[in-house]
C-alpha cells in the first residue's frame, strides 16, 4: 500500500446550514405538525406511537405495544463509569441500584410545542428564568425587557409559547415566524417578525384592531415566544380560560390554547391557530480532494493484476525465502483483433480510496458506485465529502 | 469570559471511559407475517432478498429491520441447473461465505463451519438461511449471549406449531474471532453449547444471523403456497429465494436481543482549591466599586459558580459546562466538578 498525503489545499471545511420548515396547527386541544394526519394503527391507537404534533425521538416502537409486538426499550448496567438513564435522579441512582444492576428507560420520548398561560400576578417561574435572557436582548428592543413602562413580564398577563429544540436545530431563523389565530376558520389575526429583531407585530389582517402593534417577543436562540398583546381580535367573549363563568375575548394571550396547556377539548371548538417556522441547522462539513495524478496509482496488488496460470507461490528453504519475480501483468487493454493484441498499457480501476491519519490508521473508506478506469496519462481528482 | 485559567493536569484529572448502552429488541412473529397482509415485505425485481420492515413500507413511519435471503453452496447436493434461481443461491451463499468467513489458504471461499473450528475440519453449514439485521436495530453490535430465536418447525405452514428455541447459549464467555466479519457464536438449540449440536452461527458486529436449513425438518413454505411445500430442501430447488424467505416468516413465532452502542466519554475533573476561585469578573459582583458579597473588608470573599469553561493550549474556549444550579464557593470549601464529554 502506498499513501499519497493531502496538502492543505486538498482539505476544506465548510458549515452547510439548512433550515427545516415546521407548521404546526392547533385546532381543539390537539397539534398537527407539517399538516400530518392521525393514524390508528393495528397495535397503538397513534402509529408513531406518540400523539399528533409530537416528534418521536428515535422513531422506534413504530405500531409496537406491550402485549403483542413488545416495545424496545433502552438499558445500561451500573457500574463505574456511574452512567445512568436521565430520568434516574442521582439520589435514586445511588441508593436504588447496585452496581451490576440495570438500570432501563423507554421509548418513546417525544416532544413537542407547549403553550402555558399566566393570570395577572400568578407565579411564573418558567418565566423568572428567562429574566436575564430577555434583559440581554433590550438591545435589540425595548419590548424585551423583563420589566418596564411597556410592561412587567413578572406580573402581567402572559402567554409563554415553548419550542423544543428538536424542531428547530441551533436557533429559530429570524423573519420565519409566522402566527396565525383563526376564529371558525376566518383569519382574525397574524403575527410576524419581519424586521428580523423578534418583535412580533401585528400585520394582519390589514385595518385590524392592534394592527402594527407589537404583541410580545420571540427568543430565536431560546425558542420561546412571550406573547403580552392583550387587545381583543373579536368581540366575541370565548371560554379560552376553561371557566364557563369568566369567558374573554380572543387576544394573543390565548393563541395556542389547547396546545398540552391542560384545557381539555370541545373547550373553544371555533378557536383555531397556525404557526409556521423554519429553523437554523449548521452542518459542519469536511470536503477532500484525493488526487491520482499522472503516472500515479497505475498498479495493483489485486490477485486478478496479473495474468491468470503463473505460479505465484513462495520458494522457501533452508537458506532463504524468495517471492517469483517478474510475474506477467494483464493486459486488459481492448483490442479489435485477436491478432494482433492491443498494445500494452498500465490499467487499474480505482473502487476505493481509504483515508488515513498521521499515524497510518485507516480511519474512513470512499467507495465509488462504480470502478473509474485509471491509465498512466489520465488524471483523476476524487472530491470525498464528510459530514461532521 | 474567564481571565483565570487552571490547567488540567492529564494523568490526574483526565479519565476516559467506555460505557455499553443497550437497547432490548423484539422482533415478534406478528410484525413479520400477518398483521399488514405483506404491505411491510419488500421483494425486488433482482429476487435476491427481501426485505421486512416494521410497518408497511410505502408509509414514511416505517423503519427497515431486517433483510432475508437463503443460498446454498455450489457443492451441496441441492444445487443443479434444474434448481430454480441456482446461480442467486449459490452466489448469495458465496457472497456471504465471503465476507463472514473468509478465504483458505489457497484462495478458495471457505463454507460456513458448524463449530466455527476450521482446522478440525467437521460439518459445514452448506443451506444456509440468512437473517441480516438492520443497523437501526444492531448498533455497533448485538451483545453476547442475548440472542434468541423461536421457530416453529413443524405442524404445516397453514398451522405451523412446535416452538423450538436457538440461541447463543455461553457466548458471552465462549466466542469466536477468527471470521473477517468480528466476533461471532455458534447458536445452539439445546439450553446450553453442547459441541457439534450447533445449527447456525451469529455475527455480533455484522449483525447476521446464519441458520441451517436444516434446523426446518419438516414441511416449510407461506401458508397459500403453490408451490412444493413438503420440505425446505423442496422449496429451495424448487422455488424462489422470496418463497423460502415466506417460509422462514411463516415458521418465525419471535426473535428476541440486547443492542449495543459504545459510548466512549472523557472526564475531566476540574477542581477548585480553597483559595481559587472566590471571586469573579461579573459585572454584578461590584456594587459602588466595592466587592458586594463583603460588609466588612474582613469578610471572606464568595462567588458562584454556573460554568465551566474548557480551553485548549491556545486559551481557545471549546466547550462550556453548565451546573444545574450555581454554587457557592468560598475559601472555607473546595469544589472538584466532573465535567463528562460523551461522543
Amino acid at each position: 500500500m502506498t499513501f499519497k498525503k493531502f496538502e492543505s489545499k486538498d482539505i476544506l471545511y465548510n458549515v452547510l446550514e439548512t433550515n427545516p420548515e415546521q407548521f404546526f396547527e392547533i385546532y381543539d386541544a390537539k397539534i398537527y405538525r407539517n399538516k400530518q394526519t392521525h393514524v390508528v394503527g393495528q397495535f397503538t391507537s397513534s402509529v408513531p406511537n406518540v400523539p399528533t404534533g409530537f416528534v418521536s425521538l428515535y422513531e422506534l416502537n413504530v405500531d409496537r405495544n406491550e402485549t403483542d409486538t413488545g416495545l424496545i426499550y433502552p438499558f445500561v448496567t451500573k457500574d463505574s463509569s456511574l452512567v445512568g438513564t436521565k430520568t434516574i435522579s442521582t439520589t435514586t441512582f445511588n441508593s436504588d441500584f447496585l452496581y451490576g444492576d440495570t438500570i432501563s428507560g423507554s421509548y418513546p420520548l417525544s416532544s413537542s410545542i407547549k403553550r402555558d398561560y399566566y393570570q395577572l400576578g400568578q407565579a411564573r417561574p418558567e418565566v423568572d428564568a428567562l429574566k436575564n435572557t430577555l434583559n440581554n436582548y433590550i438591545i435589540r428592543s425595548p419590548h424585551f425587557a423583563y420589566s418596564s413602562s411597556l410592561g412587567d413580564k413578572a406580573t402581567q398577563r402572559l402567554n409563554l409559547i415553548s419550542i423544543p429544540s428538536i424542531l428547530y436545530g441551533s436557533s429559530i431563523k429570524t423573519t420565519s415566524l409566522e402566527l396565525n389565530f383563526y376564529i371558525s376558520g376566518t383569519l382574525i389575526g397574524t403575527l410576524k417578525d419581519e424586521t428580523g429583531n423578534g418583535q412580533m407585530i401585528q400585520t394582519g389582517p390589514e385595518g385590524s384592531v392592534g394592527s402594527g402593534s407589537c404583541a410580545g417577543v420571540a427568543l430565536y436562540d431560546e425558542g420561546f415566544l412571550v406573547l403580552t398583546g392583550s387587545w381583543n381580535l373579536d368581540s366575541t367573549t370565548r371560554n379560552y380560560l376553561n371557566d364557563p363563568g369568566n369567558l374573554r375575548e380572543p387576544s394573543w394571550l390565548f393563541f395556542g390554547v389547547g396546545a398540552n396547556d391542560g384545557i381539555p377539548a370541545g373547550t373553544i371548538p371555533s378557536s383555531s391557530y397556525s404557526m409556521k417556522m423554519s429553523g437554523v441547522n449548521r452542518i459542519p462539513n469536511l470536503t477532500m480532494f484525493a488526487h491520482a495524478d499522472k503516472g500515479e496509482m497505475n498498479h495493483s496488488n489485486n490477485p486478478t493484476y496479473i495474468k491468470f496460470g503463473q505460479g505465484t507461490s513462495p520458494v522457501t528453504g533452508t537458506i532463504g525465502y524468495s517471492e517469483p519475480a517478474n510475474l506477467e501483468i494483464k493486459n486488459i487493454v481492448s483490442s479489435s483483433y485477436v491478432d494482433p493484441p492491443a498494445e500494452f498499457q498500465k490499467t487499474t480501476y480505482i473502487s476505493k480510496i481509504g483515508i488515513y491519519d498521521e499515524d497510518k490508521n485507516l480511519i474512513g473508506i470512499a467507495t465509488m458506485a462504480t470502478p473509474i478506469k485509471k491509465t498512466q496519462n489520465r488524471d483523476l481528482t476524487f472530491k470525498l465529502k464528510l459530514d461532521i | 469570559m474567564a481571565t483565570t485559567f487552571k490547567t488540567l493536569v492529564l494523568d490526574k484529572d483526565v479519565a476516559n471511559t467506555r460505557t455499553m448502552l443497550h437497547e432490548a429488541i423484539p422482533l415478534t412473529g406478528t410484525i413479520v407475517s400477518g398483521t399488514y397482509g405483506d404491505e411491510n415485505i419488500k421483494n425486488y425485481a433482482h429476487g435476491m432478498f427481501q426485505s421486512v420492515y416494521d410497518y408497511p413500507y410505502l408509509s414514511s413511519s416505517a423503519n427497515h429491520i431486517f433483510d432475508l435471503t437463503v443460498g446454498y453452496s455450489s457443492t451441496s447436493a441441492l444445487s443443479g441447473t434444474t434448481s430454480i434461481q441456482n446461480a442467486k443461491k449459490i452466489n448469495i451463499y458465496n457472497q456471504m461465505a465471503q465476507v463472514l468467513v473468509g478465504y483458505n489458504e489457497t484462495g478458495e471461499i471457505r463454507e460456513f463451519d458448524r463449530d466455527g473450528n476450521f482446522a478440525g475440519g467437521g460439518d459445514k453449514l452448506q443451506e444456509c438461511l440468512f437473517i441480516n439485521f438492520s443497523r437501526l436495530l444492531t448498533k455497533d453490535e448485538i451483545k453476547k449471549g442475548s440472542f434468541i430465536f423461536t421457530a416453529l418447525t413443524g405442524g404445516t405452514p397453514v398451522a405451523p406449531t412446535d416452538a423450538l428455541t436457538i440461541s447463543d447459549y455461553g457466548a458471552t464467555s465462549t466466542y469466536l474471532t477468527n471470521s473477517p466479519a468480528g466476533e461471532y457464536a455458534v447458536l445452539y438449540t439445546s439450553s446450553a453449547a453442547v459441541a457439534g449440536t450447533g445449527v447456525g452461527l451469529l455475527y455480533y458486529q455484522a449483525g447476521i444471523a446464519v441458520l441451517t436449513a436444516s434446523v426446518f425438518d419438516g414441511t416449510f413454505g407461506a401458508p397459500a403456497a403453490t408451490y412444493d411445500t413438503s420440505s425446505i430442501e423442496a422449496v429451495l430447488t424448487g422455488s424462489e429465494i422470496s418463497s423460502s424467505c415466506d417460509g422462514i416468516r411463516n415458521r418465525w413465532q419471535d426473535c428476541d436481543y440486547n443492542n449495543t452502542t459504545e459510548l466512549n466519554s472523557t472526564i475531566y475533573f476540574c477542581r477548585a482549591g480553597s483559595n481559587e476561585f472566590n471571586y469573579s469578573s461579573n459585572p454584578t459582583y461590584l456594587s459602588g466599586s466595592k466587592i458586594r458579597v463583603k460588609n466588612e473588608s474582613t469578610d471572606s470573599p464568595s462567588s458562584f459558580v454556573t460554568t465551566i469553561g474548557l480551553y485548549s493550549e491556545d486559551n481557545e474556549l471549546l466547550a462550556v459546562a453548565k451546573v444545574s444550579e450555581p454554587l457557592k464557593k468560598d475559601p472555607s470549601n473546595e469544589l472538584t466538578l466532573r465535567v463528562r464529554l460523551d461522543y
